[in-house]
């Protein structure tokens, strides 16, 4: 500042400014110029380095995965070659600039080890067939160790079956409900077996056999302990009864817990004792009131073996004849000497035709082939269809499961009384019995005996429910979930194993299911 | 003038050292386009992903649709954020305004956050995708601090460092200050008889010493002040000249190293007694140099203040160019094992 005041004043000029500062300041470098280079060489060698090691490393899953596998492949965990080829998108939701090329290594990596069946992929339309080869959408690994690989969102499903004739190719329709998005009935729908019915092929009465005795009450003629095969009786006796006891059958009487009885199933876990019933057999659960025999109860009876083809029953007949009437057991026709159990009839059957008549072979086969349409009808008893029933590969005649799409576990329900799910099952109180239905009508309870406890957790517990659980829910609790994969599963039995019609086959993808009569196994 | 050349120093300063760029509302116009165009590029990401999601009723992954295009947005945000660099580099080709470049460098930067955390699917996977993705949210973070200190300490300074200086040059203009200090007190007292022994041993005080002298001094200028030059007139006080040249001698450590050094002057609460019995002990004409030695002092530690902040102010960016170096390594070697192990 300059003011004129006096001459011996110095003024501020320019180069009293400049001299303040250092002309050449600004190339001074100070000491975070030289700290942002040192730390910028170290990150970049640090990184590089860190980079090289990883790329060299032979341990590179654990640098380079996304997250653990889980703990059933962990064994291979540091060798991603096992799964993944280099530059082939395999997750779930990648994206895939080669799908088809991309989805079928995913598969073949995943079906080194399992062995299972697409979900109907020949019937799929477009991308849809992608969805069911997309193994890694329903089990995404790398999820962490303790991830479950099996346990599937419902959307996994609901996707698909939301919609599904829009899924199927347009030449196919469902066989289920087309839109399932929940387990209600109304978004779900009824078990199919119900909207089917029974195909009736074996005639039984649940409600006669539920009686004491098998006859109503006050009638005569009561089936005993006494009556049965020596051999059966343990089986059939309750606790201290004595011999001239009514036979008094439970459900446990003829229905065992067993493991599946789809023999070619090999879904983990399926085969577990307890999760299906036994399918019923005639010589287990049938013959020790209904043997087959034309001479009736005695040493030396001769049982017809159940199932056996026409001539060889009637061989049997003829041998049992005419060993009879040499050894005098048996009178020829007119006779009536001697009182003997006529041959042809079992227990708690009599016959209708007369003695004479059943001392010829062809009257014992007609004796016994009337007693076979107790229970058969005539298209079941033809040489054809017993020939066809001993195939290996036979359908049962009785369903050994009514769920055909579905699972049930029995075990896991063994608390609950079996007159929840089969209340058509037992006799009606009081009433006498009416005629037998039981072949015209599916025995099982309808989706509402099972939405009352695998609901929504959000839902409340009905109150239809409250009431009965003390009875006939066993104390368990009223609460399990709804989850699609608690009832069904994903995969057929093997890949290379189809059900057409009835009968596994290796069938080509164009036969599989464009049939409407095509089912898959019940 | 004071405050804008003061300004204008310190904007080049850090430019220098890295960037500067100032979020206000005088700013808008430089920061509207980036900010919108950032705004936009995460929704569509973000939004698109959590679409996805939503359709398939869990996190998808960064190998989805979705997922993937958040991947690249992110990749490519880095990669431009990393060509700040070589545009500083070559800044004499003039390319795009340097706070245009850097408004789109925050901005964008901060979108690619949230783009790679769709990307990630919220998981942090192995060593190499976590490292990469932590180092990648330090850097977000410290560059979040810079962007902070540079909009606050600047402002700070300016209104509580009148006497700041150019941070290089603070040891300069202190030893300038010294020799002002020497200056006031040779025009004000004369010589120390030490002086004069040795440099003009055939003279006592000086007879004739100028009635002004020019200081380094912080000056007023409307409603900021600055550090500039000043012309002080200067009072004969002889008689004091003993205890006033023993007192710059006292302080004169202070004013050259701050307050590494131990003198009266270092606290400013001792400085303020220290002075008062300086004056105290002088006449009052020897008021006019006390304050001005006073007023040296308060410049030095004006300095020691300003040397603090400027380490706050520019320490980060080191950490933030090394971070920024290392997350563009992991990205390259990223890219290349994700296409590999898709």
């Amino acid at each position: 500042m300059s003011t004129g005041e006096s001459s011996t004043r110095p003024r501020e000029t320019g180069k009293f400014r400049a001299q303040r500062i250092q002309i050449d300041y600004y190339r001074h470098r100070g000491g975070l110029y030289y700290f942002k280079w040192v730390l910028s060489l170290t990150a970049l060698i640090a990184s590089a380095a860190y980079a090289a090691y990883v790329l060299a490393s032979n341990n590179t899953s654990r640098h380079l995965s996304t997250g653990p596998v889980a703990h059933a492949h962990a064994s291979f965990e540091n060798d991603c070659a096992q799964c993944h080829q280099d530059y082939t998108p395999l997750g779930a939701d990648s994206f895939k600039l080669d799908p088809s090329a991309s989805l079928a290594h995913l598969e073949s990596a995943c079906q080194k080890c399992h062995k299972v069946g697409n979900h109907y992929r020949e019937v799929l339309s477009g991308d849809w067939k992608g969805v069911d080869q997309n193994c890694a959408l329903c089990h995404p690994d790398h999820k962490g160790r303790d991830f479950n690989l099996v346990a599937v969102n419902d959307t996994s499903c609901t996707q698909c079956h939301s919609q599904l004739s829009s899924v199927c190719s347009s030449n196919h329709k469902p066989r289920v409900a087309n839109q399932v998005t929940q387990f209600t009935k109304e978004k779900h729908g009824e078990f199919s077996s119900l909207m089917q019915g029974d195909s009736g092929k074996v005639k039984f009465d649940h409600a006669q056999h539920m009686l004491v005795g098998q006859v109503n009450e006050g009638e005569k003629g009561g089936m005993t302990l006494a009556m049965l095969e020596p051999s059966t009786r343990e089986r059939y006796r309750q606790t201290g009864q004595p011999d001239n006891a009514f036979v008094t059958l439970d459900c446990a009487s003829c229905h065992e817990f067993d493991g599946n009885p789809d023999p070619t199933s090999t879904l983990s876990g399926d085969d577990e004792l307890g999760r299906y019933i036994a399918p019923i057999s005639f010589d287990k659960h049938c013959s020790a009131c209904h043997s087959m025999n034309p001479s009736g109860r005695g040493d030396d009876t001769l049982p017809l073996p159940h199932a056996a083809p026409w001539a060889e029953i009637s061989l049997l007949l003829e041998a049992k004849i005419n060993g009879s009437l040499l050894t005098k057991k048996m009178r020829k026709p007119g006779d009536d000497s001697q009182q003997v159990p006529r041959p042809g009839e079992g227990f708690g059957s009599p016959a209708k035709e007369t003695l004479a008549e059943a001392s010829t072979v062809e009257a014992a086969v007609t004796l016994v082939r009337t007693q076979c349409i107790k229970c058969h009808d005539d298209a079941s008893i033809t040489d054809q269809a017993i020939a066809n029933f001993r195939e290996s590969t036979a359908e049962s005649l009785i369903p050994p499961r009514w769920f055909k799409f579905g699972l049930y576990d029995h075990a896991a329900h063994r608390k609950m009384d079996c007159r929840y799910c089969h209340e058509a099952a037992y006799p009606l109180d009081g009433a006498k019995p009416s005629e037998a239905f039981d072949q015209d009508s599916v025995m099982i309870a309808g989706i509402d005996s099972c939405t009352g406890c695998h609901r929504d957790i959000s839902e409340p517990t009905p109150t239809t429910l409250t009431g009965v659980a003390e009875n006939l829910v066993g104390g368990q609790p009223t609460w399990a979930s709804d989850s699609c994969t608690m009832c069904h599963r994903y995969h057929t039995p093997q890949s290379d194993l189809v059900h057409v019609g009835g009968s596994h086959t290796t069938a080509s993808n164009s036969e599989i299911v464009t049939s409407e009569s095509t089912e898959d196994k019940p | 003038m004071v405050r804008s050349t003061t300004l204008r120093l310190l904007t080049q300063e850090l430019n220098d050292c890295g960037s500067v760029v100032l979020i206000s509302r005088s700013q808008v116009k430089v920061h509207i386009v980036p900010a919108t165009l950032a705004v936009l590029l995460t929704v569509a990401g973000v939004g698109w992903y959590v679409l996805e999601c939503m359709a398939k009723g869990q996190l998808v992954g960064g190998g989805s649709i979705s997922g993937l295009a958040c991947g690249i947005g992110a990749g490519s945000v880095i990669v431009f954020e990393m060509l700040l660099w070589p545009r500083k580099a070559l800044r004499r080709l003039r390319l795009i305004p340097a706070k245009y470049w850097m408004a789109a460098h925050i901005w964008l930067g901060l979108a690619s956050l949230p783009l790679a955390i769709a990307h990630s699917g919220f998981h942090l996977g192995g060593w190499l995708p976590a490292s990469f993705m932590i180092l990648f949210v330090l850097t977000i973070l410290s560059g979040l601090y810079g962007l902070a200190v540079q909009n606050i300490l600047p402002r700070w300074m300016l209104h509580n460092l009148p006497s700041e200086t150019i941070y290089s040059q603070i040891e300069y203009v202190s030893a300038r200050t010294v020799d002002d200090a020497r200056s006031l007190l040779i025009a004000a007292c004369g010589r120390q008889r030490a002086d004069i022994d040795e440099s003009s041993p055939d003279s006592g005080f000086m007879d004739s010493v100028p009635q002004s002298i020019v200081v380094g001094a912080v000056r007023q200028s409307g409603k900021t002040s600055g550090r500039t030059l000043e012309t002080r007139r200067v009072t004969q006080t002889r008689q004091d000249a003993e205890p006033l040249w023993n007192a710059l001698a006292e302080i004169q450590p202070f004013l050259l190293h701050g307050k590494s050094a131990d003198t009266p002057v270092t606290d400013r609460q001792q400085s303020l007694q220290w002075f008062n019995r300086l004056r105290n002990a002088c006449s009052e004409e020897s008021g006019f140099v006390i304050d001005s030695l006073q007023q040296f002092c308060d410049q030095r530690r004006q300095f020691d203040v300003q040397s603090t902040v400027h380490r706050w102010l520019h320490a980060w960016l080191p950490v933030h160019i090394g971070l920024s170096v290392a997350v563009t390594v992991l990205l390259a070697v990223h890219i290349w094992t994700a296409l590999k192990y898709w």
